[in-house]
């Protein structure tokens, strides 16, 4: 089964774990631009972050049979920094339209604070302006209500529903976003967020109509191979072929086809290896290795 | 303060490294020379060591008397000279003294950071860095989140609401005690009840272990109808979820809560939860 990872912090990661990920099926992935676990002290280091986003890990990928697509944003926790905030929105037409952008995010709520609303209303517009979907976070703390909080913002800016992807949802704040227009993203995450057996009870009790899983794995506790994970387990509890096909091939691509920037027939081919390319000079092989060509 | 730190410190160190803390305080008296006030803010680990403070009774004592709201016993001989350096600084006008302060921060790595989010209620014009400490909340380093949200009256006294409950919110997401928050009891509100109890629903929810004190930020101002909840966990089959829903109560008012820890109480076995509901039953009393 083709398995699309719609959000997922590869920079944080090895190449073991985009070897694994391919042998699992994996052949596409998004990784949203969020915050480094280390606030960033000026806003110059944003466009070092972007530009590895698009370029060097974009090639990683690539080299092991894997499409890398990304979103640009300022995230929600670095929006509460005033002295990099309105630079790094200054930084983002330069980026939304490059190769490989399929959306604005991740932006949304962390704390909740009057910053990250009038950076998260802010980068809504933005998004109108270049007509990509977009990417919203909702917090850890105090979820439910960061959610509701959300969908209003969105509504009271009238970004249309069917562009946006709402993420990292729980049994608590599903039900609300699937009255919306929104798609519902699930993060499969280690001890916090989603289980695997939690969200197959989800599908079940919902079905697959704009529910999308992705690992969110990143620098914490987390691991790579949770979507193909979470289609065994729902492969077990016997939830139907079509419907795991939709959720972790079928929606993601939909959605992020609406950036214009993935291509829904060029995107089913798994890219061909050749481990013998170079980007600027580097390789992801280091000496003695030999390199995989597939013809 | 400043002096008792001074005593505490000289108390510590080798002559070898008082001669060189010394010399370390000069390059922060007029005119500063802000790359080697830097550089002694860093060095003072390695010149002087990591060891916790440890204070002798009298030394408690002495503190106590002085400053009743911050504990230094875990502070290491390292932190107390980086506090002594920034406290040197006060003869700069204002701004000189914020500008370089927040540079000893911003420069820090994890353990300097930590020294001064700890220092930071005793720094003149402390207003002033509520920016930096709230954004040091949003760590996901958990020693340096500790260092601004426990042991440390800075919070409570400066936090605006949201902040202060997304740092109680944060403490009990990580399973740090909400009790080594200084001042938590002065900044119980609704919002925080609200939210605690919300968080409480998700982890039901989702078949997951609810931390134990949230019943000290949940109760207190939660409104009527939602303390029933907080009357089941008094017969939680884990005797730390008793005790901490009976010290949460002993912050209401509630007549039902008080009838309903009257009735455990004449059932309870643990002596921890026994004393906890005696305590909250005499003050509910007041």
């Amino acid at each position: 089964m083709k398995i699309f990872d719609p959000h997922i912090h590869m920079t944080s990661r090895t190449t073991a774990d985009y070897s694994a990920m391919s042998e699992a099926g994996i052949i596409a992935i998004v990784e949203p631009a969020f915050w480094l676990g280390q606030p960033r002290t000026n806003a110059g280091t944003f466009i070092d972050y972007f530009n590895s986003l698009l370029g060097w890990e974009r090639f990683r990928a690539s080299q092991f049979g894997i499409r890398h697509f990304c979103t640009i944003a300022l995230n929600p926790k670095e929006a509460n920094s005033p002295k990099l905030a309105d630079e790094v929105i200054d930084l983002l037409p330069r980026y939304l339209q490059k190769e490989g952008v399929v959306a604005v995010g991740e932006i949304g709520y962390d704390d909740q604070t009057a910053a990250e609303e009038k950076y998260f209303a802010c980068q809504l517009e933005i998004a109108l302006e270049f007509d990509l979907p977009v990417l919203v976070h909702t917090p850890h703390r105090d979820k439910k209500n960061g959610t509701v909080r959300s969908i209003d913002l969105i509504r009271d800016v009238g970004f249309p529903e069917t562009r946006v992807l709402i993420d990292h949802n729980t049994e608590e704040t599903l039900p609300l976003v699937l009255d919306t227009g929104c798609w519902a993203g699930h993060s499969i995450y280690p001890n916090t967020k989603m289980s695997e057996a939690r969200m197959a009870a989800l599908v079940k009790q919902y079905g697959s109509d704009r529910i999308i899983i992705n690992s969110a794995a990143d620098w914490g506790i987390s691991d790579p191979l949770k979507v193909p994970k979470t289609v065994a387990t729902m492969r077990a509890v016997s939830i139907p072929e079509e419907d795991i096909k939709k959720i972790v091939w079928d929606n993601p691509t939909s959605f992020f086809s609406q950036s214009g920037n993935l291509d829904l027939q060029d995107i089913k081919q798994r890219p061909s290896i050749n481990q013998t390319q170079f980007y600027e000079g580097s390789s992801v092989l280091r000496g003695g290795q030999t390199p995989l060509a597939e013809t | 303060m400043k002096q008792f730190l001074i005593e505490i410190l000289r108390a510590r160190v080798s002559e070898e490294g008082w001669m060189w803390f010394e010399k370390a305080l000069q390059s922060a008296s007029a005119p500063v020379q802000a790359n080697k006030l830097m550089g002694s803010y860093t060095g003072a680990s390695r010149k002087l060591g990591k060891h916790a403070l440890l204070l002798n009774d009298l030394e408690k004592k002495d503190l106590h008397s002085l400053n009743p709201e911050l504990p230094l016993d875990h502070w290491g001989i390292d932190e107390a000279a980086r506090a002594l350096l920034l406290l040197s600084l006060s003869h700069l006008s204002p701004d000189e003294y914020v500008e370089l302060v927040l540079q000893c921060y911003e420069y820090g790595d994890s353990r300097e950071q930590q020294s001064w989010l700890r220092a930071l209620s005793l720094l003149p014009h402390c207003e002033q860095f509520l920016e930096t400490a709230m954004g040091a909340c949003r760590t996901n380093i958990i020693p340096l989140f500790e260092s601004i949200a426990c042991e440390n009256p800075y919070p409570s006294h400066y936090f605006p609401e949201l902040n202060f409950n997304h740092m109680v919110l944060k403490s009990l997401f990580n399973g740090v005690a909400v009790t080594r928050i200084i001042g938590l009891e002065s900044r119980f509100n609704q919002e925080l009840s609200r939210m605690a109890d919300d968080y409480v629903s998700e982890r039901e929810a989702a078949g997951r272990e609810v931390p134990p004190d949230i019943w000290l930020a949940l109760a207190p101002r939660i409104p009527q109808e939602r303390l029933a909840r907080v009357h089941s966990y008094l017969r939680h089959e884990s005797p730390n979820h008793r005790y901490w829903a009976a010290v949460g109560l002993g912050h209401t008012h509630d007549a039902a809560s008080r009838s309903e820890l009257e009735k455990q109480r004449k059932i309870e076995a643990e002596q921890n939860v026994i004393g906890a509901m005696d305590a909250s039953l005499a003050k509910m009393v007041q």
